[in-house]
C-alpha cells in the first residue's frame, strides 16, 4: 500500500491495536478479579452464614428471644443478613415464621436506610424486605411515584398482604397503570389483598366501563374470591358493555357463581361475533342451567369455532347429562367428530 | 498493473477497512448494552425468583413440543427428563417424525401409551398424522405419530394439537433445566405482549447430566467444543441480550423458546421449504405483527437454560455452520421488504440491515478481504507491515470481545465455577481468533454457495 492516506490508515490501525489491547488487557483483569471478588463474597458469605445460623435456629425452636438474639448477632445491619433469614422464613410457618419475623423487625433501621437510598438497587431491596418483615413505621417512607416498572410492581407485590386499607388503595390503583401486566398475575395479587378490597373491585366493574383492563380483572379477582358480589348486577353489566374482554369475564364469572334463574341472560351470546365470548357463554349457561336441549347441542358443534365445540364438549363430559341425538344427526355436526369422541 | 484496478482494491480496501471499523464498534455498542441489561436483570432476580408462588400461581400453560426423528437411543430418557420440568401446568407432546427405527415402539411401551383422543385446535397444512396417543402412567404426555415432513412439518403437527396458550419448542437432544420453563415464561406475565421468549443454550459437552438434569458443569475436553462453549457466551451475552434490550431480537434458538400459539397460527406457522425454520419464524412474526400493528414484544432472558451437545468434529461443525448460514441468508432474504421500514421499527431500521451486511456479507467481505491483501503482497503492492497490523487489529478486536463476554458470564451466572475454567476460557478467547473465526467465515461462506445453489438439505 502506497500514499499518505495508506499511512493515515497504517497509524490508525496501530493506534487501534495499542488501545484493544489495553482494553482486553483491562478486561482480562477485571474478569479474574470479578472471580476472585465472586469466590471472597461468597467464602465470606459461607463464614457469615455459619455464625448466624445457630442464633437464627435458636428463635425458630423458641430457645433464645429474638432480642437477645439480635444483640448476638454480627453483621446484622446488612442486606445479606436479610436476604439469609428471608431464606429461613419461606421454610417455616406459624410461630416459628412470626418469632423469624420479630427478630427480622428489629433491623428496621437498615430497611430505613434501604427505603431512603438514592441508589435504585437499594430501594429494590428496601421494598422487597419490607414486604417481607411489614414493620409498620417503615411504610411512610414508601414512593409510590409508578414510573419505575419494576420497583412499583415488586412495591405491589411485597405490599399486598400488608393491613392497611388506605395502603391497599393506593396499591390497587399503582397496579393498573402498567396495562400490560397478565391479568390473571394482578388478580392474583388482588385476592391475597383480601376480601376488604372487594367494594374497590366491584365499584371498578361498574364505574369503568372504559376501562375493560381494570373490568376484566376486577370481575375476575371477585371470582377467584368466590364473592357473589356483583352478580345483582349480571343484567347491567351484560347489556351495557360491548367490550369481549368484558363479556367473556364476566360470563366466566357467572359460569362459576351464577344461578339458573340467570342462565336465560346468556342466550343470546351464544351468536356473539367473538368465539371467546361464545365459548364462555355455552360454559356459563351449561354451568348454571346443569342440562341443554339438542337445539343447544347443534348450536354449540355447529360454531365456526373448534374452541367453542372443545369447551362444550369438555363440559358436556363432565355433566354427564347431554341429552339424546341420533347418530346421523351428530354426523350432521360442523363438529360431529369432537360431539361423537368426547361426549357421545 | 493499470491505475484504475488498483483504484478499484484501493478502494475495496477502503471499504473492508470502515466495515471491519464499524462492524466491531456495533458489537461493543452491543456489549455495553448487554453489561446494562444483565446488571438489571441481576438485580431483578434478587428480589424475584422464578420459584416465586406468585408467579407460578399466574404462570399459563405450556405445552412443549419435541419432534423426533429416528431418537430411539434418548427419547425416554429425553422425555422423562421433560416430565421431571417444575411448572404447574405443562403438557409433553412428543411428535414422532415418521421415524424408521424403534422410536415409537419404545415410547409406547416406556409410557404405557394407549390410542387417545386429542382436539386440533388449529388446522395448519402438515404430512398425515397417524394416531394419537397418551400415557397412562403420565397423562399429561402424549405422543402423536405422523408420516414423515421434517422438523417444521413436525412442530406444525404440535401446534395443531396443543391445547395451551402457550407452547415451548424443543430439540429432543436439549436438557432444561427443572425451573427453565418457569423462568422463561415471566415475560409473558409481567407484559401480554409477549409472544416469544426464548433462554440460552449452553453447551452439555463436558458436563455431568442424571436422569436428564445436570448434576456438574464443566468444560469439555475437545478443543472445538471449547470453542464453541466461548461463541456461545458471546453470541448470547453479546448478542441476544443486547438486541433483546433494543427490541429488535430476531433470532430464538430453535433448540429452546416460547412461543405464544394464536399468534404463531395467525402468521402461518413454521416454513416447510426453509433450513433455518426457528430464525425464519421469528423474522415472519416481526412482519406479521408489524403489517398488522400488533403490539408485541419478543424476548431473551439470559437465565433459564437449555444444555445442548455440539459437534466435536470440524466436518459435523462445519455442516452446522454452513446449515445455519443457509438458515440465515433464507430468513433475511424472505423477509427483504422489511428492510429500513419504519414499521417494522428497530427490527426493520437496525437489526435487518445489521444482519444483511455483516451476517449475510461479512464473511464474503472478510475472506476477499484477506485474499486481496495476500495478492497485493504478492504483486509487491502492499507491505507485510500493514497486513499484519490489520491482521492484529482484527485478533485482538475478537479477543477483546470474547473476554468482555466472559466478563459479563461473571457478573452473572459464573456457571463455570472453578478458576481453571476460567483461565480455560480466557485461553480459548486468544487462541479462537487465530484459525477458528476463519474457518467459520469459511463454512459461512460454503453455506452462502450452498443457499445459492439451492440445496436444501439438512446433511
Amino acid at each position: 500500500m502506497h500514499g499518505s492516506s495508506d499511512e493515515v490508515i497504517l497509524i490508525i490501525l496501530i493506534l487501534m491495536i495499542s488501545v484493544f489491547f489495553l482494553i482486553t488487557l483491562f478486561l482480562f483483569m477485571v474478569t479474574v478479579y470479578l472471580r476472585i471478588s465472586n469466590s471472597f463474597k461468597a467464602a465470606r458469605l459461607r463464614y457469615r452464614c455459619k455464625k448466624w445460623d445457630p442464633i437464627i435456629l435458636s428463635v425458630m425452636d423458641g430457645s433464645l428471644a429474638p432480642v437477645k438474639a439480635h444483640e448476638k448477632l454480627k453483621w446484622k445491619n446488612s442486606t445479606e443478613y436479610l436476604l439469609h433469614l428471608e431464606l429461613y422464613i419461606d421454610m417455616v410457618k406459624s410461630e416459628e415464621k412470626e418469632r423469624l419475623l420479630e427478630l427480622g423487625r428489629l433491623s428496621s433501621e437498615k430497611l430505613h436506610d434501604l427505603l431512603i437510598s438514592g441508589n435504585r438497587k437499594n430501594r429494590l431491596y428496601g421494598v422487597h424486605l419490607l414486604g417481607l418483615f411489614h414493620p409498620e413505621d417503615q411504610y411512610k417512607y414508601l414512593r409510590f411515584d409508578g414510573s419505575d416498572f419494576e420497583l412499583t410492581l415488586t412495591m405491589i407485590r411485597e405490599m399486598r398482604t400488608v393491613n392497611d386499607f388506605r395502603l391497599k388503595e393506593r396499591l390497587v390503583n399503582l397496579l393498573f397503570i402498567f396495562k400490560y401486566i397478565s391479568p390473571v398475575y394482578i388478580s392474583n395479587i388482588l385476592v391475597d389483598m383480601g376480601e376488604d378490597i372487594v367494594p374497590i373491585l366491584r365499584m371498578l366493574v361498574m364505574e369503568r366501563k372504559g376501562h375493560p383492563y381494570e373490568q376484566v380483572i376486577a370481575i375476575e379477582t371477585i371470582r377467584r374470591m368466590h364473592y357473589t358480589d356483583c352478580l345483582d348486577i349480571a343484567e347491567k353489566i351484560l347489556k351495557e358493555n360491548s367490550n369481549p374482554m368484558v363479556l367473556t369475564s364476566y360470563l366466566r364469572y357467572m359460569e362459576e357463581m351464577g344461578n339458573e334463574r340467570q342462565a336465560g341472560m346468556v342466550r343470546h351470546f351464544f351468536k356473539h361475533p367473538v368465539s371467546q365470548v361464545r365459548m364462555a357463554a355455552v360454559n356459563a349457561y351449561l354451568a348454571m342451567c346443569g342440562e341443554s336441549t339438542p337445539n343447544d347441542i347443534s348450536s354449540f358443534f355447529n360454531d365456526p369455532s373448534v374452541q367453542v365445540a372443545v369447551s362444550a364438549a369438555k363440559k358436556l363430559n363432565l355433566m354427564n347429562n347431554a341429552p339424546f341425538i341420533e347418530l346421523d344427526q351428530i354426523d350432521k355436526f360442523k363438529w360431529g367428530n369432537i360431539y361423537k369422541r368426547m361426549v357421545y | 498493473m493499470p491505475k484504475i484496478i488498483m483504484d478499484i482494491i484501493r478502494i475495496f480496501n477502503y471499504v473492508v477497512f470502515i466495515y471491519f471499523i464499524t462492524l466491531n464498534l456495533w458489537y461493543f455498542v452491543l456489549n455495553i448494552l448487554a453489561y446494562k441489561g444483565l446488571k438489571k436483570y441481576m438485580l431483578r432476580l434478587q428480589v424475584t425468583q422464578p420459584n416465586d408462588k406468585l408467579l407460578l400461581k399466574s404462570a399459563p400453560p405450556v405445552t412443549l413440543l419435541t419432534p423426533a426423528f429416528n431418537e430411539s437411543d434418548n427419547c425416554v430418557q429425553s422425555v422423562n427428563s421433560q416430565l421431571k420440568i417444575q411448572y404447574p401446568d405443562m403438557k409433553v407432546l412428543f411428535i414422532n417424525d415418521g421415524s424408521t427405527d424403534d422410536t415409537l415402539e419404545k415410547m409406547i411401551e416406556a409410557f404405557k401409551m394407549i390410542p387417545a383422543f386429542l382436539p386440533q385446535t388449529s388446522f395448519l397444512e402438515t404430512q398425515k398424522v397417524k394416531e394419537i396417543y397418551q400415557s397412562q402412567t403420565h397423562p399429561n404426555l402424549f405422543l402423536i405419530d405422523k408420516e414423515n415432513g421434517k422438523k417444521a412439518d413436525a412442530l406444525n403437527v404440535g401446534i395443531n394439537f396443543c391445547q395451551t396458550p402457550l407452547f415451548c419448542a424443543i430439540d429432543n437432544d436439549s436438557m432444561l433445566e427443572q425451573d427453565s420453563i418457569a423462568r422463561v415464561v415471566i415475560p409473558f406475565i409481567e407484559d401480554t405482549r409477549t409472544i416469544v421468549s426464548g433462554g440460552i443454550i449452553r453447551m452439555a459437552n463436558g458436563c455431568t447430566f442424571e436422569e436428564g438434569h445436570i448434576t456438574k458443569v464443566d468444560l469439555p475436553k475437545n478443543i472445538l467444543a471449547r470453542f464453541q462453549v466461548m461463541e456461545y457466551l458471546r453470541a448470547f451475552y453479546g448478542g441476544r441480550l443486547a438486541w433483546d434490550i433494543i427490541d429488535a431480537s430476531l433470532i430464538v434458538s430453535g433448540a429452546f423458546g416460547v412461543f405464544r400459539h394464536s399468534v404463531v397460527v395467525a402468521a402461518g406457522g413454521y416454513r416447510h421449504n426453509t433450513i433455518g425454520e426457528d430464525m425464519e419464524l421469528i423474522v415472519r412474526l416481526h412482519k406479521y405483527c408489524g403489517d398488522h400493528k400488533i403490539p408485541y414484544k419478543i424476548r431473551f432472558i439470559p437465565d433459564p437454560v437449555a444444555w445442548t451437545e455440539g459437534p466435536t468434529t470440524l466436518r459435523t461443525l462445519g455442516r452446522q455452520r454452513d446449515r445455519w448460514q443457509r438458515g440465515l441468508l433464507d430468513s433475511i432474504l424472505s423477509n427483504i421488504t422489511m428492510l429500513f421500514r419504519p414499521r417494522y421499527k428497530n427490527v426493520g431500521m437496525i437489526a435487518m440491515p445489521f444482519y444483511f451486511i455483516y451476517e449475510m456479507l461479512g464473511p464474503l467481505i472478510e475472506i476477499m478481504g484477506y485474499m486481496v491483501f495476500f495478492f497485493l503482497i504478492l504483486i509487491g503492492y502492499a507491505t507485510w507491515t500493514y497486513v499484519i497490523a490489520f491482521l492484529l487489529v482484527a485478533v485482538i478486536l475478537g479477543m477483546c470481545l470474547s473476554v468482555f463476554s466472559l466478563v459479563l458470564e461473571e457478573l452473572s451466572f459464573h456457571r463455570y465455577p472453578k478458576f481453571r475454567h476460567l483461565l480455560n476460557l480466557i485461553g480459548v478467547a486468544i487462541i479462537e481468533n487465530i484459525g477458528y473465526r476463519q474457518l467459520n467465515s469459511w463454512w459461512r461462506i460454503k453455506g452462502t454457495w450452498s443457499f445459492m445453489r439451492k440445496k436444501q438439505n439438512w446433511y
